[in-house]
């Protein structure tokens, strides 16, 4: 029971976190971006802080083309998230064990069904999020990890406050993105994992790969509804 | 003679009193002599919702440990939980992930492993840092209705 | 008025006396250990507390733990939890059922007898003969029961304690047809050697402490006539029973209350 409406949760709540880094605006209200951008030490605060506010302007200024062309929002969103968002380990994560079995192939081929099913599914969603705040928090304390470093935030819409936690991480190249997120107490990542893990063990998909490889977005969409089947075995 | 008989009624008396004692220790409280050797690893969570001491670390549903105990974090507003890890179920890779699930109609807390990609894998004093924690239905059904309002 | 006054001070100093007289009587024949040349008394009365009280306390044991599984299955069935029939019965008979009821039947059964024996040697003069003779009546009468007392009742718990269990085990598996592997790994699952085998033991060696001394300073203390012997046998069970459960409620909060 939990576990279902849990998952009806996410759904809702990727939207929020996507939303989220929208419609940031800096903490410091009336003082200009560079000012707020400034405001923090830490590489991974003001990355999300930096992106957060490239997507509000991107949100201004698409609001009077969006509703002719969409495909042309969804590039630019693409095009401004992509260096921010480690695609490829948050799918490798989502892979989890079957990471480790899978061919070089069926690792790309994820990633970018990953990747596309997150920008598609939520992007548009988000030109509706108009009067919310959003706020990304100072550190609580020193990075308890050189690699890693958690990303506190707050979306505040009619009221309400919803605590989004992004995980940055620190790649080769010495670029921190975001690695996973945390909505409202859940874990994203994780509950891919295990969509991803049941999904596997589904007879539906016959414990295919490819199938649920190819078959994500509706996996994640519907976990357990009958349209899924035709779709997969399409 | 008759001292005899109740010397050996006492006798077995004792021994069945032991044979008692040592039934409740092996069958009722399952003690195993089996490899036993474990290790230690933590993971922080924003809420435990009531995991107790104690409560079973399983993977894919099969108990593989037990939390040790449970720390707060006041600095930084977190859990920290302890467990105890059986050697014998294997390792475990570094980026494997830790949710706190309910158990049952009581509702007890467990904390449930989901192995990761990673080669690498996790020893001792390592700690998990791919967390869930405990999901209160309240703020559930709280998020699920502002969603739907708006 | 002062007359009132007069006889309640009295019988508040025969209280303390009594009590100061049990304490004696208690350290004086604690701490005679038994001799090897002295064992036969102590195992002729393990004999006689011991081995005499396991009938009843096996009989009961049987029945508590079927009536357990009977009462735990019909509430947790109502649930579809009838796989905890064996958790709930394992940890209240270790915890609480166990102990309590062994020594309550062991008060009824052996430390009445203890008393009556005693009250009997008493008022027919043995105790004194013995002193005459240049015998310790404390070494040879009262130490052997005492150390009787405190071996055979945690023994006796543990029997208890698998009996039940077992005759929990008949009515829940057998015939209500709980599932055997649950019924068990849900009890190893939660049943703890220290916590909750261990307390329970350690709460049957207090309970032995207590019953066996009421028991034997009841006794001891009788005044020696038919009247009086059957007045001591009494107040042993009901001074016993009282303590028993006075003592669990005090070891049980300050073993399992951590509120």
């Amino acid at each position: 029971m939990t576990e279902r409406l849990g998952a009806m949760c996410i759904s809702a709540a990727l939207a929020i976190g996507f939303a989220g880094l929208v419609v940031a605006v800096p903490q410091a209200a009336g003082a200009g971006a560079e000012v707020a951008a400034a405001e923090f030490e830490s590489a991974p605060h003001r990355i999300v802080q930096e992106k957060s506010e490239e997507l509000l302007d991107l949100i201004e200024t698409s609001r009077a083309w969006v509703d002719e062309d969409p495909d042309r929002f969804f590039d630019e969103v693409d095009a401004l998230l992509t260096p921010a968002i480690d695609f490829a380990g948050f799918a490798r994560g989502v892979m989890s064990v079957h990471y480790r079995k899978a061919t070089a192939d069926q690792r790309r081929r994820f990633a970018d069904n990953f990747k596309s099913g997150l920008l598609r599914t939520y992007a548009l969603s988000l030109t509706s999020f108009k009067d919310g705040e959003v706020v990304v928090l100072p550190p609580d304390g020193p990075p308890r990890r050189p690699d890693r470093q958690n990303v506190r935030m707050e979306i505040r819409t009619g009221g309400n406050v919803h605590p989004v936690i992004y995980t940055m991480r620190l790649g080769k190249d010495g670029v921190w993105r975001i690695g996973n997120i945390v909505i409202a107490g859940v874990n994203i990542g994780l509950t891919f994992r295990s969509q991803f893990k049941s999904a596997v063990a589904d007879a539906r998909y016959g414990g295919d790969l490819d199938r649920v490889i190819d078959a994500w977005a509706l996996v994640v969409a519907e976990e357990g509804a009958p349209e899924a089947k035709e779709n997969a075995g399409a | 003679m008759r001292m005899r008989t109740v010397e050996i009624s006492v006798g077995a008396f004792v021994l069945a009193g032991i044979l008692a004692l040592v039934f409740l220790v092996v069958r009722v409280s399952g003690i195993n002599f089996e490899d036993s050797s474990t290790y230690s690893i933590s993971a922080r969570f924003d809420d435990v919702a009531g995991l107790k001491r104690r409560a079973k670390v399983s993977l894919a549903g099969v108990v593989i440990g037990r939390v040790s105990h449970i720390q707060v974090d006041t600095e930084y507003g977190e859990a920290v939980v302890h467990m105890e890890i059986e050697r014998r179920a294997g390792p475990l890779s570094t980026d494997t992930g830790a949710q706190i699930l309910t158990e049952g109609i009581i509702g007890s807390r467990y904390v449930s492993l989901l192995p990761g990609a990673d080669e690498e894998v996790l020893d001792d004093g390592d700690e998990i840092l791919d967390t869930q924690g405990a999901l209160v239905l309240e703020n559930l059904i709280g998020d699920l209705v502002t969603n739907l309002g708006s | 008025m002062p007359d009132l006054l007069l006889r309640l001070g009295h019988r508040a100093l025969n209280r303390m006396a009594s009590l100061g007289r049990a304490s004696m009587l208690w350290v004086a024949s604690v701490f005679w250990l038994p001799k090897p040349a002295d064992l036969y008394l102590v195992v002729r009365q393990i004999h006689n507390v011991g081995v005499l009280s396991l009938i009843i306390v096996m009989l009961s044991a049987f029945s508590i733990g079927a009536v357990l599984a009977l009462q735990f299955y019909t509430q947790l069935a109502r649930f579809g939890a009838q796989d905890a029939v064996g958790v709930g019965l394992a940890v209240v008979l270790l915890r609480e059922l166990g102990p309590v009821i062994t020594a309550l039947l062991f008060a009824g059964r052996a430390g009445s007898a203890i008393t009556a024996e005693i009250g009997l040697m008493k008022s027919t003069e043995q105790l004194t003969s013995m002193e005459m003779m240049g015998v310790d009546p404390l070494r040879r009468v009262v130490a052997p029961r005492l150390w009787a007392g405190f071996i055979s009742l945690p023994l006796l718990t543990a029997i208890f304690n698998v009996v039940a269990i077992y005759g929990g085990v008949v009515v829940g598996i057998e015939w209500l047809g709980i599932e055997r592997g649950a019924f068990w790994s849900g009890m190893t699952d939660v049943v703890e050697i220290w916590e909750d085998i261990g307390k329970g033991m350690l709460k049957s060696v207090f309970f032995a402490v207590v019953v066996t001394w009421i028991a034997v300073y009841q006794g001891y203390d009788t005044y020696p006539s038919a009247e009086g012997i059957g007045l001591a046998t009494t107040r042993t069970v009901v001074y016993s029973s009282v303590m028993i459960l006075a003592l669990d409620f005090l070891l049980t909060l300050s073993m399992y209350g951590d509120f």
